[in-house]
């Protein structure tokens, strides 16, 4: 149950209702959830709505964590992954790419641009190519390559089996390539 | 030429940049840590209201098993053939007493009757065996002669005074 930075000693407070504690882990975890939410719906308002309920949740909950057989980090992707899912299953409106507004535009800008195709590849076309996946392979892209979970810690915040994971992963890559070389070839 | 695995897992971990606004952040935690929290020793919210829910299903549950009880316990009362009013083990222990009673009385009248019965019967063997001079032809014609003598010797005066004091006599 212990992630590592955060020690059991924070961790036991923050169940027992020590603000502080909790204060701490909302901090070493708040960035991750929000990126992953962001990822998800690429709007930041209501990533940031989204992410404020997630550890609302969690502090109200966190006593019962200890029965969920998670690392923290887990359970709180678990929660985040299922507010997005109530959040698309209320909206019930698909976003098009052309409306989603990149508020991170400029923190999305590559620092060693990628030359492939002779041309520069932007995180712009990825995050289009991350959307356009199923939303399991977008979780398990997003956790295992931006957040940099193992595929068993992945796996336990997805209620799945490792192996799936590593199956997910596999058709994930192979479809992200795909829809990459896809765009390229229509821009050029 | 295609893009390497290792540049698209360089292209995903650049995600790492996207951060939350910083007034975001401190505004939120505030908010979250001031809100109100189910302490350790309590119920959460949504315990107690699955608890509640529960609680309340068991009661109705065992509610309505009551009622059937009650219900089937009434609908015995009334309708039983068994338990009919007349049909009441005491009032039939009672009535069959009487009844008991009543044939033991007649039992014993009837016996009574029955050894009346033997004794006339053997009273009237016994007459039977007899000779019954009142039917004796010889008894009754011995008697009308008595009766002739009688009349010859006295007058119809006499014997109307002796008729008359007869009367007389019965009459006091």
């Amino acid at each position: 149950m212990v992630d590592g930075q955060i020690t059991s000693e924070i961790l036991e407070k923050a169940m027992a209702g020590d603000p502080s504690a909790f204060g701490v882990l909302y901090d070493t975890y708040q960035p991750r959830i929000y990126r992953f939410v962001y990822l998800k719906v690429s709007h930041r308002e209501e990533a940031e709505d989204l992410t404020h309920q997630v550890f609302l949740s969690a502090w109200e909950h966190i006593e019962s964590f200890r029965n969920e057989g998670l690392p923290i980090s887990g359970w709180l992707y678990k929660i985040a992954r299922n507010r997005v899912i109530d959040y698309y299953r209320t909206k019930k409106q698909s976003v098009a790419l052309d409306d989603i507004t990149y508020e991170h535009e400029s923190e999305l800008s590559l620092p060693t641009p990628i030359e492939t195709f002779d041309t520069q590849l932007t995180l712009q076309e990825v995050r289009s190519a991350l959307r356009a996946l199923h939303p399991d392979q977008q979780d398990v892209i997003i956790m295992r390559f931006v957040e940099g979970l193992s595929p068993k810690e992945t796996a336990m915040a997805l209620n799945k089996k490792t192996g799936t994971v590593r199956v997910l992963q596999h058709r994930a890559i192979a479809q992200l390539k795909k829809i990459l070389a896809k765009s390229h070839h229509e821009n050029n | 030429m295609k893009i390497t695995d290792s540049q698209l897992e360089y292209l995903l971990q650049s995600f790492r940049r996207i951060r939350p606004r910083a007034e975001f952040s401190r505004h939120s935690k505030l908010l979250i840590l001031a809100s109100p929290r189910q302490t350790h020793a309590s119920v959460p919210t949504t315990q107690a209201v699955s608890w509640l829910s529960r609680a309340l299903r068991v009661s109705a549950f065992a509610a309505a098993g009551i009622a059937v009880l009650i219900v089937s316990f009434y609908a015995t009362q009334e309708l039983s053939p068994l338990l009919l009013p007349g049909l009441n083990p005491q009032k039939i222990t009672a009535e069959a007493d009487m009844i008991n009673s009543s044939v033991n009385i007649e039992l014993s009248r009837i016996g009574s009757f029955d050894q009346s019965a033997q004794e006339s019967s053997s009273v009237l063997q016994k007459i039977s065996q007899q000779n019954l001079n009142h039917l004796n032809e010889t008894v009754v014609s011995g008697e009308a002669q008595l009766i002739d003598q009688t009349k010859a010797t006295s007058s119809p005066a006499d014997f109307t005074d002796d008729i008359n004091a007869l009367i007389k006599e019965l009459s006091k």
